[in-house]
């Protein structure tokens, strides 16, 4: 289970609206085409939700992208925190386990 | 032709026979009915707006006392609209404020070509101050000070964002007062105009505050310019404080009404409306000082 | 007074618009809004680009209801989507009836239809398995009383619909398409077999065109409920236009007719759209249903009371003796499904208890 890759469903896109974007304090909200929720991400949030959006990704694949990107370290309260970012978009819908 | 220019009897006459038919923002009503405080209602807080002879009518509109023996003992009255009965029917004493909940209604349902907000709005220098809150927050209160002190009512309780441009399309109606903003209001201006009391409604005692003949009559739409949560905080000064854009959009959100109808477009129609305006935070107690900071921030842009 | 229904002259002929007066529009939005038909004249008007024609506010009417099906549109998707996942454990194909169908089929009216439930098609074997799993997913009967729970297990053709909790809507399922007791019995077997997978999705499907149209067709005259009878004949009116551009199409649908043994109903649903309508029927065809009708007087009174009941939406259009056609063709809805000595008791048990 933990190697599955993540992934959105192309069927049910999702759009973005974002402000101050590459600056410590952009902000973000999404609209999910499927649930038809709305909802706001902070900056790592949104790095991780675009990356999955952009094709099936492990959790292992995703944490070292996002560390290059963001240019944290990929320690442990790291991976703790992608775990519980993802697990949060699967439980609204957003991912879910590529097939 | 505006409402007052008719004779209270004849307009009572028609009310009671084939309804009378008038424009309230961009929509048409016709209301018939025979129950005296909607008409007296009507004919004092609607004064002011034109009557139609048009054939076409968004809402008809159709207030009665229900048929039935509880009439002689525990009177009632129904909110019909075009023979739909969206609400249970209400003591008849809260009859005129039944008017104006189920236009509300009506309008909330049948108006898709807008972004609604449950948010007063209100306008100085062709510019729009929208205030989106939840019941509760001072809005109206807020609201009728306002439009009492110079600025332009659009709305009390429900603005029309256009999603064709995003300009906010006017809806002057009677502003609800309820409990002790009744007489905060009172005690506000000489000029103010209020109907009747309606006692123990849900939400406690309410009564309408009239809209000035200017706020009736202009129908131009200005564009949004800020965009102000307020919060009415007990012994607070006056306080504005930029919003974070994203919080702002979460707010509207959280007070529109056709978001889940609108979907996709409400998404878009919300991102320019946060993007376009200035957001800030309103926490506030006086109603002086609050119209003095709105003043001054209408002064300096 | 004119009682004209307005909806059913602009559906057999959209360029009558360019008639009307603003009264006739007004009329039009009001008796569509109660029919729930006001998206799908929008749709109409589209097709026979008449909207340049049409006044600005009777569009922003039409532009809103439009707005109601959009979003109804999307929020089915997702639910073909949820129920798809939440019955991947049962090991069937999952076959969705109606509304949900005619959209996955891209009907191109569909996208205008609004309904309420979600319906979807099991083998009978399979239905407990199928309850189950909506349960583990969050659907739920809520309280249903037991005599609710046998009227619906035994008697008819469902098990009671359920509610998501959450998303609030309502899966009816079926392991039929008419009730154990109805006198006609379509074999659902067939029906599964030979249904359509549908693109874009693993394991969902819609019943073949000419088992759609008669299961459209044999509701129309075996539901009680006459609210939605004018929506309904319009389906079947659009479903008939869309596959009817295959040659083969009335062939098939003869033939399947005869074989299910629905040849009665599908002649009445067929005059009936041709009468409101005017939908083009080959005469052939036509000839070959007409043997199916009922014995005269009752073909003309059927006829009659079933235009009266299903045109009388709106009080501008409500035709004298409507209360009493549709309380006939309530009792004839239920006649075609019980046994009378079940329909009797169960009429009474009804009005006993909407008196509470």
């Amino acid at each position: 289970m933990k190697n599955r890759p993540w992934t959105t469903d192309s069927r049910f896109p999702i759009l973005w609206s974002q402000w101050d974007k590459g600056r410590e304090n952009e902000s973000s909200v999404i609209y999910h085409m499927g649930t038809g929720d709305t909802h706001q991400l902070d900056v790592l949030s949104a790095m991780i939700l675009q990356i999955v959006e952009s094709g099936p990704v492990s959790t292992n694949e995703l944490a070292r992208r996002l560390s290059t990107q963001s240019g944290l370290d990929a320690d442990d309260d790291f991976y703790l925190y992608i775990e519980n970012t993802l697990s949060r978009f699967q439980q609204l819908n957003l991912i879910s386990h590529a097939v | 032709m505006i409402i007052s220019s008719l004779p209270f009897k004849q307009f009572k006459d028609r009310v009671s026979s084939s309804g009378i038919s008038f424009r309230v923002g961009p929509f048409s009503v016709n209301v018939r009915s025979s129950i005296d405080t909607v008409i007296s209602g009507i004919y004092l807080l609607y004064s002011n707006y034109h009557i139609l002879d048009d054939d076409f009518i968004d809402f008809w509109i159709h207030l009665q006392q229900p048929k039935n023996l509880r009439r002689w003992y525990r009177p009632q009255v129904v909110f019909n609209l075009d023979g739909f009965q969206p609400f249970k029917p209400l003591p008849l004493s809260q009859a005129f404020a039944f008017f104006e909940w189920g236009l509300n209604w009506a309008v909330a349902k049948h108006a898709n070509r807008y972004l609604l907000l449950h948010s007063a709005v209100l306008e100085k220098n062709n510019r729009a101050l929208i205030l989106p809150a939840p019941p509760g927050s001072g809005k109206s209160t807020l609201c009728a000070a306002l439009s009492l002190s110079g600025w332009r009512l659009l709305t009390d309780e429900m603005a029309l964002t256009q999603l064709s441009d995003g300009m906010i399309r006017p809806l002057a109606r009677p502003v609800s007062l309820k409990n002790e903003s009744i007489n905060i209001i009172r005690a506000f201006s000489k000029e103010a105009v209020i109907g009747n009391i309606a006692k123990d409604t849900t939400k406690g005692d309410v009564a309408h505050l009239k809209a000035d003949k200017q706020a009736v009559s202009d129908q131009s739409c200005p564009a949004p310019q800020w965009l102000v949560s307020p919060v009415y905080t007990p012994e607070a000064k006056a306080v504005l404080e930029p919003m974070d854009k994203a919080e702002m959009f979460m707010h509207t959100v959280n007070n529109c009404f056709n978001y889940n109808v609108l979907g996709p477009d409400a998404f878009h129609a919300t991102t320019r409306l946060v993007e376009q305006c200035d957001c800030y935070h309103f926490s506030y107690s006086q109603l002086d000082d609050a119209i003095g900071l709105f003043d001054k921030l209408a002064f300096e842009s | 007074m004119n009682r004209q229904n307005r909806i059913i002259q602009v559906v057999k002929n959209p360029e009558i618009v360019k008639t009307y007066d603003l009264r006739a529009f007004d009329l039009l939005k009001r008796q569509a809004q109660a029919a729930d038909l006001l998206a799908y004249l929008q749709f109409l008007f589209e097709q026979h680009d008449l909207l340049a024609e049409l006044p600005d506010k009777f569009l922003e009417h039409m532009e809103t209801a439009r707005y109601y099906a959009n979003a109804q549109h999307r929020a089915v998707l997702w639910e073909v989507d949820r129920i798809e996942k939440a019955l991947s454990s049962c090991d069937i194909p999952v076959i969705f009836l109606k509304g949900a169908a005619y959209q996955l089929s891209q009907i191109p009216f569909s996208k205008t239809r609004i309904f309420s439930d979600i319906d979807i098609l099991v083998p009978k074997q399979k239905l407990e398995s199928v309850e189950n799993a909506l349960s583990r997913n969050g659907w739920s009967m809520g309280k249903v009383s037991a005599y609710d729970q046998r009227y619906y297990r035994q008697w008819m053709h469902e098990i009671p619909p359920m509610r998501h909790l959450r998303r609030n809507t309502v899966i009816d399922v079926h392991h039929t398409i008419l009730p154990e007791t109805s006198r006609l019995h379509p074999d659902p077997g067939q029906l599964m077999s030979e249904s359509v997978k549908v693109p874009d999705w693993d394991n969902v499907f819609v019943l073949a065109p000419v088992d759609m149209v008669l299961h459209s067709a044999t509701h129309l005259l075996h539901e009680g409920e006459f609210h939605h009878a004018l929506r309904d004949l319009v389906d079947l009116h659009e479903m008939i236009k869309f596959f009817s551009t295959e040659s083969i199409f009335w062939q098939q649908l003869y033939e399947r007719a005869k074989q299910q043994q629905l040849l009665r109903p599908l002649y009445y649903a067929i005059l009936f759209i041709n009468k409101l309508f005017g939908t083009s029927i080959p005469q052939w065809f036509m000839q070959k249903i007409e043997k199916s009708r009922a014995i005269f007087p009752i073909n003309s009174i059927m006829t009659e009371l079933f235009l009266i009941a299903s045109t009388s939406i709106h009080d501008s259009c409500t035709l004298p003796g409507n209360t009493l056609a549709s309380w006939l063709l309530y009792i004839r809805g239920h006649y075609l499904r019980m046994p009378l000595y079940l329909l009797v008791p169960h009429l009474l048990r009804k009005s006993f208890v909407s008196e509470k």
